[in-house]
Order: structure tokens, then sequence, then C-alpha cells
């Protein structure tokens, strides 16, 4: 039906909300078209784009703000929005995806060419974030005060995960040193994905839809590797990092009830993290 | 039910309303602003309102029914903190917000909102209205299918949302996936 209404073309008799809406629906199918294929083990049925900026969503708190085209807030040329990143992202993550179901199809030993290649890419999407864009608290606070602190958030939750999928194989494969250093980033990013999930919690930045659940599983899987094989010093925080990925999976399991099985998976990690205290 | 024959914007402004069917007005388009009888090509040229809440309302099972305006705007307001631009950006907020207090928004995509909105109500039996909302927007979106319209899609993404909320995973794709796939038409 988006192909059909030829969602991601513009129209010359768009207003600036109608094209801006228009872009964002498609964008958001696209986006969906991947955590569906990710989720089910289906085929993609929307292309990987080259994203040209022409046609990425635009900044978040202008378009919020405008409330018709003649609204003189409107820049005539916007900048690109927290969204754009995000859908730079998730193309990225196909990727991601197509690697680790070729994976799983049969034991390939020649992938590490193209694991360099896409470390590479995440390290050009950070390069080129907007400072902004850039995670620290300073922009966190701020995104949060102009009402879009959650997808600041979602932006850089998906930053991590998709690096501690990227990484997930080589916990166990530690044969080389570039496999050792991707064990190590596997864990750098599922920590830090759990540190930024606690910090958002903590400062009250609403974020809550399942698919957070399901993130903060896979960080709990590394962090409960870590404290088993890991030979990182600062294990207490590891532990610590646990309790709070249960806490939200817990109070998001209230919201969406498909999470129930994720919160058991999660119980079950912090049951063994215990049993790890010695 | 009422008819239509101007759109929001030529009433508000008083002017006369000329609609090239299936498209936004030439009076909204001279003066670049959003109009709100832009639709498909499949609908006639007028256009039965469809207010979010009314007691007399045809579609007395719609929860929307049961609800005040300022309860219906508080469970917009959570889906757009908690939800929107999150997983899916749908919407222009302002335009949504005016919608909903107009009671021009079509109804299958205040269930759809309602119905995520709801779960963060701190009111136990406000929360357990989200179920009826959905199965309620699900309802409408399988009877109006095979209407092509930006409003449909947006339906369904949340239909999708709310159908994975409840580990509906296979209608969820369902859902996302009906209205990728089809053929193109220029």
């Amino acid at each position: 039906m988006a192909q059909m209404l030829s969602l991601s073309s513009t129209r010359w008799q768009d207003t600036y909300i109608t094209r801006e809406v228009r872009r964002r629906v498609w964008w958001t199918l696209f986006m969906a078209d991947r955590w569906c294929s990710s989720g089910l083990g289906l085929p993609r049925q929307l292309d990987d784009s080259s994203s040209s900026p022409e046609s990425l969503p635009t900044d978040e708190h202008l378009f919020h703000a405008a409330f018709d085209d003649n609204d003189e807030r409107r820049p005539s040329s916007p900048k690109l929005g927290l969204w754009a990143y995000m859908i730079r992202l998730v193309d990225i993550f196909g990727s991601v995806l197509d690697l680790n179901r070729r994976l799983i199809r049969c034991s390939d030993d020649s992938v590490e060419g193209d694991v360099l290649a896409l470390s590479q890419r995440f390290e050009a999407w950070e390069a080129e974030l907007p400072i902004d864009k850039q995670f620290n608290l300073t922009n966190l606070i701020e995104w949060h005060h102009r009402s879009h602190g959650g997808t600041f958030v979602a932006l850089h939750l998906g930053f991590h995960h998709y690096q501690t999928l990227l990484y997930f194989q080589y916990l166990h494969n530690t044969r080389s040193t570039r496999s050792v250093q991707y064990a190590a980033s596997c864990r750098q990013h599922a920590i830090e994905f759990a540190r930024l999930l606690r910090v958002s919690r903590e400062r009250r930045i609403a974020c809550s839809y399942p698919t957070i659940g399901h993130m903060a599983l896979v960080s709990s899987a590394v962090l409960i590797h870590t404290l088993l094989y890991g030979d990182d010093q600062n294990l207490a925080d590891v532990r610590a990092l646990l309790v709070s990925n249960f806490e939200v999976i817990t109070e998001l399991k209230e919201q969406w009830p498909c999470l129930q099985r994720t919160v058991s998976l999660s119980e079950y990690f912090l049951a063994t993290a215990w049993l790890t205290r010695g | 039910m009422k008819v239509a024959k101007s759109c929001l914007q030529c009433r508000e402004a008083k002017k006369r309303c000329l609609q090239i069917q299936g498209e936004a007005c030439s009076p909204c388009i001279k003066r670049k602003v959003q109009c709100s009888f832009e639709q498909s090509s499949r609908k006639q040229s007028r256009r039965k309102l469809e207010p979010a809440i009314t007691k007399d309302s045809e579609d007395s099972a719609c929860p929307c029914s049961v609800l005040s305006t300022s309860a219906i705007l508080d469970l917009v307001d959570r889906y757009i903190e908690y939800v929107h631009d999150k997983p899916h950006s749908l919407f222009h907020q302002p335009t949504l917000r005016q919608a909903v207090r107009y009671r021009t928004l079509r109804p299958v995509l205040l269930c759809g909102i309602c119905g995520i909105g709801a779960r963060f109500s701190n009111d136990i039996d406000v929360k357990g209205t989200s179920q009826r909302f959905a199965d309620h927007a699900k309802q409408l979106l399988q009877h109006d299918l095979d209407n092509v319209c930006l409003e449909n899609i947006q339906a369904c993404i949340l239909v999708a949302s709310l159908c994975s909320s409840v580990s509906q995973i296979a209608a969820e794709a369902l859902y996302i996936g009906l209205h990728i796939q089809k053929s193109i038409l220029p």
C-alpha cells in the first residue's frame, strides 16, 4: 500500500507538514521491515536505501513545533533529525542481520572481512553524528528538555545494541587478536547499553516500547557471559547493570505483556549473577 | 451524519472550498496549509464527519464513546510521550492533537492511539480498555482494507504495535507486510 501511494516520493501539492508525515510513515515501514525480518526470520520487503538527505526526516523539534506551512519558525533548509540518523543506523543493522543469518546457516570462518567493513560503517556513522546528537549528559538533558529525550535515547540504544549483535559471535571465538578485540567490543557495547538505559530511567525519560525489553535481554546475556568468563575487573558494576536491566524489563512488562518470557529469562540471568558473587 | 462539503481549514477561514477529488483543495494549496480533505482517489469528494466521541454515535461499540474529550486527550498525550517518535513516527503532533479536539480524527486512528496510550494510564480501569481499543481498531481497519490511503497505513502500524504487545507476532508481521508488498502504480 505504501508503494502504491508512492510515499517515498514528494508531490508538488504537498505542504511541508504533509511531506514530512508521508516521509516519516515511509521510513517507519522501512524500520519495521527490518525489525520484523529480524524477529521472524522473514525476508525483507523493502530494498536497502541510499537514503539521500532530501528523503530523510527533518529535525523533530522544529517539525513538531511548526503548526502549519506558513510558520515563520520553520527554516527553509531544515537539518536532519534524530530519526534520520536512526534510519542510517538501521540500514547498517540490516547488513548485521544478513551476516548473522549466514553464520547460523553455515559456520563461516571468512566473515572477518565483513565484520571489519560493518565495524567501519558504525565508526563512520558515529563520526558523522552532529555535535548536538552525540551522546553525553548535556545533550541528553537538552533533548529531554525539548520533549524528545526518548527519541535521543532510542537512537543511542540502537547504536549499542546493533554492535552487540555484530560482535556477539566472538564471545567464544578468540582465536586471533582481532577476535579478542571484537569480544571486548561486544562486552563494552552491552555495558554502555545498560548504562544508558539506567540513566534514562533515573532521569524519567520516557522510552517504553517492547523492543527495549528484547534489546535489554541481549545486553543481559552478554553481561552474564562477562561475569562468568570475562576478566574485567569491575564485576560489581556489571552485576549492578544486570539488576538495572532486570528492573527495566519488569517495568516494561506492566505495559507490554509480550515481555513475560523476557522477564523470566532475565530472572534466570539475575539468579546466575548472584551465584557468581563468590 | 453530517456531510462535510468543505475542509476544516476553509471552514475556519470562511473560504469557499474548491476540492480536487482525492487531493488537497485549491485554497489550501494556494495558502500552503495541510488540507484535511486530502485523501485517496478511491474516496468520494463528499466525506462523512466521524466524531471521535459522541453519545449518539452509530459506533456505540467504540470504547471512545464512554470517555470524555479530556480523557481521550490524556491517552493521546501518553502515546506521544512514551511511544511516538521512538519505534515509529507517524504524526505531526500539533495536527494530531487538534484533530482529536475538533473530532476530525478517523476512529481507526483514534482507537489505535488510545489503545497504546491506555497501557500507560495510572487508572486501572482505563488501562483495562487497551485491548478493547485494539480490537475495535482492528475491526475498523479490516472493514476498510481495500481503501488505499495514508491513514490506513498509519492505522496498520498502530494495530501491528498492539498485536506485538500481546505476542501476536505473526499478526504484527502481516499488518506491516500487507502495506509494503503491493503492486506499484505510477
